[in-house]
């Protein structure tokens, strides 16, 4: 089953980027194909430039080692381009997609969970 | 049926409405703030008869309850994938 989970908020300051990278663990464990679509502020989550405190979690890092589990990471590239988050700055493994490829995730997916803020 | 999640607490009006439109064998699950919905006690009035509500275990406890205190099923993550799989339909 492919399933594909979207954030819009920041992380750090809200708590659905915790949520999205939790459940998107549980899903690779049951074995299904799993993407995150980083929308709006969520694409901040995607910089690798990211400092946590060191008792912190690093949210950027979690997503980075999703993506080398096979996670699809998705970043809104006109988002990130608001954001000033560049090429340089992303994580490994992530990819600048756009609304397009949200539509065809929408439609592909097989189940799609928006974190709506 | 549909899966309906709900993450906001009770002081939001959304999840207010997300509780209205449940259907009877809708499944609602609780997460994040929602969980607080679990320690309401008119819960189960909030919602037509046949839906069910559920609050994932990791949330409640993170927020300092005793698993004991929720008056709703408290399930796990797994669980929760568990529903996923089994509802196509998802309204968050």
């Amino acid at each position: 089953m492919h399933i594909t989970i979207q954030t819009n908020v920041s992380p750090y300051t809200n708590e659905d980027l915790d949520t999205a990278i939790r459940m998107a663990e549980i899903f690779l464990n049951r074995g299904h194909k799993v993407s995150i679509f980083l929308f709006a502020d969520s694409v901040l989550a995607a910089n690798k430039l990211v400092k946590p405190m060191r008792i912190d979690r690093n949210i950027p890092m979690k997503l980075q080692e999703l993506a080398s589990k096979g996670v699809e990471v998705h970043i809104c590239g006109l988002c990130a381009e608001y954001r000033g988050l560049t090429e340089e700055m992303k994580i490994e493994g992530a990819k600048f997609s756009g609304v397009p490829e949200m539509a065809a995730l929408i439609f592909e997916s097989d189940r799609y969970i928006n974190l709506m803020p | 049926m549909a899966l309906i999640i709900i993450k906001k607490s009770p002081d939001y009006q959304v999840a207010h409405l997300l509780l209205e439109i449940a259907l009877p064998q809708d499944k609602v699950i609780f997460l994040q703030d929602g969980v607080l919905f679990a320690v309401e006690k008119d819960v189960k009035t909030l919602v037509k008869d046949g839906v069910e509500l559920f609050a994932l275990k990791e949330d409640f406890v993170a927020r300092g309850f005793d698993e004991k205190e929720s008056l709703v099923p408290l399930i796990s993550y797994d669980e929760f994938a568990e529903i996923v799989e089994k509802e196509p339909k998802i309204i968050s």
